[in-house]
């Protein structure tokens, strides 16, 4: 677990920072797009740097994949039906999650 | 909505706010019936705001009302992308009416630009989504195929929903003609 530490670190700080900046800026776009409600919102909005470090540094990626089976799933199995606008499709399928989850 | 007067002093906040408002709209592309609506300004005022901000004449003649243009292909997918950015806004946000509308708006445009699509949806067309779905005239099914939420006719005979992007000829473009052949 404590194989890439340092990675791992790196990347939960550069993702935390990230959120801090994105709900400071605009906080209803940062909630979409981070896929949070307001309580998570307003928890990482107010964490300290010491706090950041501290949760960084446990040898674990903080931020779960959004994409869930479901999607993934249902977007390999669709690929014999091609169509013109995955991405899209893909946008939809997410923000339809976030609502669900936020509920 | 009353006209705001503003001899009245206590509404000069108010009436900021409102041409604020006006002004962020008209921004987006709004037909100036939208941002009367919206705001409750006078029209003339709004002419000449939407001449002061976009240096041209607005687009004359009556706002398109119909419920066809969203179940289009294409246009029922950038309405879903809109509604569902829409519906994410009014569950944790408290923007309401027409910042709501213009923020939604906003993030659409976005998402779009990230995936180098044309946006087809105006911001009057999304006023008007919004409105057919509060009264009910469209609603948001969820597509039995990929789980996603999707603008539909309200009233549809049955109960099977596909969405454009999983019907089976997705450039035929008539999603009604498939729904029918499904229920034989």
């Amino acid at each position: 677990m404590t194989e890439y530490q340092e990675e791992i670190t790196e990347l939960n700080m550069s993702y935390l920072l990230l959120a801090q900046q994105m709900l400071k800026d605009d906080t209803d776009a940062a909630m979409i797009c981070l896929g949070i409600g307001k309580e998570m919102a307003e928890l990482i909005s107010g964490l300290t740097a010491a706090q950041i470090l501290s949760i960084s540094t446990l040898g674990m990626i903080l931020g779960r994949a959004r994409i869930d089976e479901q999607i993934l799933l249902k977007l390999v199995c669709n690929h014999n039906k091609p169509h013109l606008m995955p991405q899209m499709h893909t946008s939809i399928l997410m923000l339809g999650q976030t609502a669900d989850e936020l509920v | 909505m009353t006209d705001i007067r503003p001899s009245s002093g206590k509404n000069y906040i108010e009436e900021l706010k409102q041409t604020q408002l006006a002004i962020e709209l008209i921004e987006l592309g709004a037909r100036i019936q939208l941002v009367h609506s919206e705001t409750g300004l006078s029209r003339p005022r709004l002419l000449a705001l939407q001449r002061q901000l976009t240096g041209v004449v607005p687009v004359k003649g009556m706002l398109p009302y119909s419920t066809d243009w969203f179940m289009r292909w294409s246009h029922n997918a950038h309405s879903s992308l809109f509604a569902n950015i829409h519906g994410l806004l009014g569950q944790h946000s408290t923007t309401e009416g027409g910042w709501r509308l213009a923020k939604s708006y906003r993030l659409y445009l976005k998402q779009i630009q990230y995936i180098r699509a044309e946006p087809i949806l105006s911001i009057t067309r999304a006023w008007y989504l919004m409105r057919f779905l509060d009264v009910g005239l469209l609603h948001i099914s969820t597509c039995t195929e990929c789980g996603g939420k999707f603008v539909e006719h309200s009233g549809e005979l049955h109960n099977k929903y596909v969405c454009c992007f999983c019907a089976p000829s997705p450039r035929s473009g008539r999603p009604r003609v498939f729904k029918l052949q499904e229920a034989t």
